[in-house]
């Protein structure tokens, strides 16, 4: 196993996450999120992200009137996924599943910070086709805030959770 | 026609069921009671003529199963009607909203008693014109038996009534097999047609079909009224052709639906689905917290199926929140606009917790367990490969010990969304 490289806080406690877990948020743009509905079906969409790396938190733009942002208001839980899938090799396999609460972030302020952090991540040309033209209004942040997260390569994990300073 | 208003305000019902709305006692129970009162009330009145007539123990039994037959197919038939009537057509579009509309006023149509008159009233032909026609009939063998050269005319009466409900479910299923046919003729010309295909949902097919099954199994109720044809030769073979052909149409109503589920499909679909190799699989823990992995799968055309540990997380979760979203998407990392993705949200059934109850679902899904196994082998020869040559350095849930470690899950499909472009607004279809 790599070393422990990358140290964040998530709600006052202290994460050391290693730099084969941290790369997923590098390397991966497109993370799976999965929700649930009020029926209690789960629900899962693929979104673009950017993550603060000093805060653990990762932020999702996402549309007012979506179902994820209807889901998130009624339970504000949200399990995201980041892999890398081998195509002949199991054992190949690895990635992240993180469990995180979620805050919903809907002033104009906050979403036009996320906005330009995405369009630095993508590009504006991608951004645009992404989130479309709408205006900003019809858009909120969700920050996701990990309280665990597995990582597995193969058949084996490991579980890690924030310990206090 | 106002099409989006037309179900609530128009309540589609058989002839029996308005029947039964009219008519006390069965005006005040609701459906399954109301049939059962009715298979109540035609056995204790058969019951009361067999001991104050004397009837043979042999037509007793033959009137038994006459009214066992007939409470089977309208409790069938009952369930079908009330299948389709709860479809939510408010939520439907325009153009399936005409199609189903269409439909329900065939099927509900008061000309759907014709077939059963026609039927009723060759059956009475028969009955009273033979022994004319060389043979010995239901009637003229109860009457000789009886040792009376006429029936009483209350044991007439019920005789009558009971060939008359009976004759009137025969037609009536004569008639919805009909109509169901010509349902599917005009689904394939619609679906045959690219502009209207995309206002047709495979679950909506999938429901129609799930409706469809109900009157299915009402026609197995027919077969109850064999024993009524050993007393009639000529009865008993026209019951068995009948029998015969309704199953035989309705097995092919039912194939044909399923194979429209398939045409439904919007065609990119159909294509992400055999490319893709992995899906994200969504499971709600019983602590109510979203889980997602993802894994292998396989679609043979009508359902997804997952193989995994039957100690798996998964599999906890799936014993208390029996739903299940499976997430393919294309995966295109070097252009995400271009990147489409199929949400399916279902039920599951599992095949088997652990070894016991693997081994039940085993003798009962055995072929389909089988048939399951080479698909996965089809599409993923070298897992499987890799799986058997290191299966010693496995973790045990890990190891292909099917049954022993390892059981399969079925997802049923129960809604569709379109992801474009990594959008956070999906489309259902």
């Amino acid at each position: 196993m790599a070393k422990l490289r990358v140290k964040c806080e998530i709600n006052g406690k202290w994460c050391e996450l290693p730099e084969y877990i941290s790369q997923f948020f590098i390397k991966k743009s497109m993370i799976y999120v999965c929700t649930m509905d009020r029926r209690n079906n789960p629900f899962i969409q693929s979104l673009i992200f950017v993550n603060e790396p000093e805060k653990c938190s990762i932020m999702l733009p996402v549309k007012k009137s979506s179902l994820i942002a209807e889901n998130l208001k009624h339970k504000p839980l949200l399990t995201l996924t980041l892999d890398k899938t081998h195509p002949t090799d199991p054992l190949g396999n690895e990635g992240i599943m993180i469990e995180a609460t979620t805050r919903l972030l809907l002033s104009q302020n906050e979403v036009q910070c996320c906005y330009t952090d995405i369009q630095k991540k993508y590009g504006i040309d991608v951004t645009t086709k992404i989130l479309g033209m709408e205006v900003l209004s019809d858009y909120m942040t969700i920050q996701a805030t990990p309280r665990k997260i597995v990582y597995w390569k193969g058949p084996f994990f490991q579980k890690f959770t924030c310990q206090r300073r | 026609m106002k099409l989006g208003a037309m179900q609530p305000l128009k309540k589609y019902k058989f002839l029996q069921e308005q029947v039964f709305e009219g008519f006390w006692p069965f005006n005040k129970f609701h459906s399954p009671t109301n049939v059962f009162l009715l298979l109540f009330t035609y056995f204790i009145w058969g019951l009361g003529l067999y001991l104050i007539y004397k009837i043979p123990i042999n037509f007793l039994f033959a009137g038994s199963c006459g009214a066992l037959g007939l409470f089977l197919w309208t409790m069938g038939i009952f369930r079908y009607a009330n299948a389709l009537r709860n479809v939510e057509i408010e939520r439907i579009n325009k153009v399936n909203q005409k199609f189903l509309i269409g439909f329900l006023e065939n099927l509900f149509h008061p000309s759907s008693i014709i077939l059963g008159v026609f039927i009723f009233t060759i059956v009475l032909t028969y009955l009273f014109s033979s022994p004319s026609l060389g043979a010995e009939n239901f009637l003229t063998r109860l009457q000789s038996e009886m040792n009376v050269t006429s029936l009483p005319p209350l044991l007439m009466m019920f005789i009558l009534l009971l060939i008359f409900d009976l004759c009137y479910r025969l037609g009536l299923s004569l008639y919805l097999i009909f109509t169901q046919i010509k349902r599917n003729l005009l689904l394939s010309k619609y679906l045959d047609t690219p502009l209207l295909k995309s206002h047709f949902s495979p679950i909506n097919i999938r429901n129609l079909e799930r409706a469809d099954r109900y009157h299915y199994l009402s026609i197995s109720g027919g077969f109850a009224l064999i024993p009524l044809g050993l007393l009639d030769p000529i009865l008993f073979l026209v019951l068995l052709s009948y029998l015969l052909i309704t199953f035989g149409l309705s097995t092919a109503v039912l194939i044909h639906l399923r194979l429209m589920y398939l045409r439904a499909m919007p065609d990119g679909i159909m294509k992400l689905i055999r490319s893709a190799n992995f899906a994200q699989i969504g499971t709600i823990r019983p602590e109510k917290v979203p889980h997602l992995t993802p894994t292998l799968f396989i679609f043979n055309g009508r359902n997804f199926f997952i193989a995994t540990s039957n100690k798996s997380q998964k599999i906890r979760n799936l014993r208390y929140f029996n739903k299940i979203a499976i997430y393919i998407d294309s995966q295109n990392q070097e252009d995400y606009t271009k990147s489409v993705g199929l949400l399916t949200i279902g039920r599951t059934r599992i095949y088997g917790y652990d070894i016991r109850t693997g081994v039940i679902y085993f003798l009962i899904m055995g072929f389909r367990m089988i048939h399951t196994y080479f698909l996965f082998h089809r599409k993923y020869p070298q897992y499987i490969k890799k799986y058997w040559r290191g299966s010693k350095d496995l973790p045990r849930a890990w190891q292909i010990f099917p049954i022993l470690s390892r059981t399969i899950i079925e997802v049923i499909p129960e809604q569709f969304y379109l992801a474009k472009a990594s959008r956070s607004d999906l489309m259902k279809f």
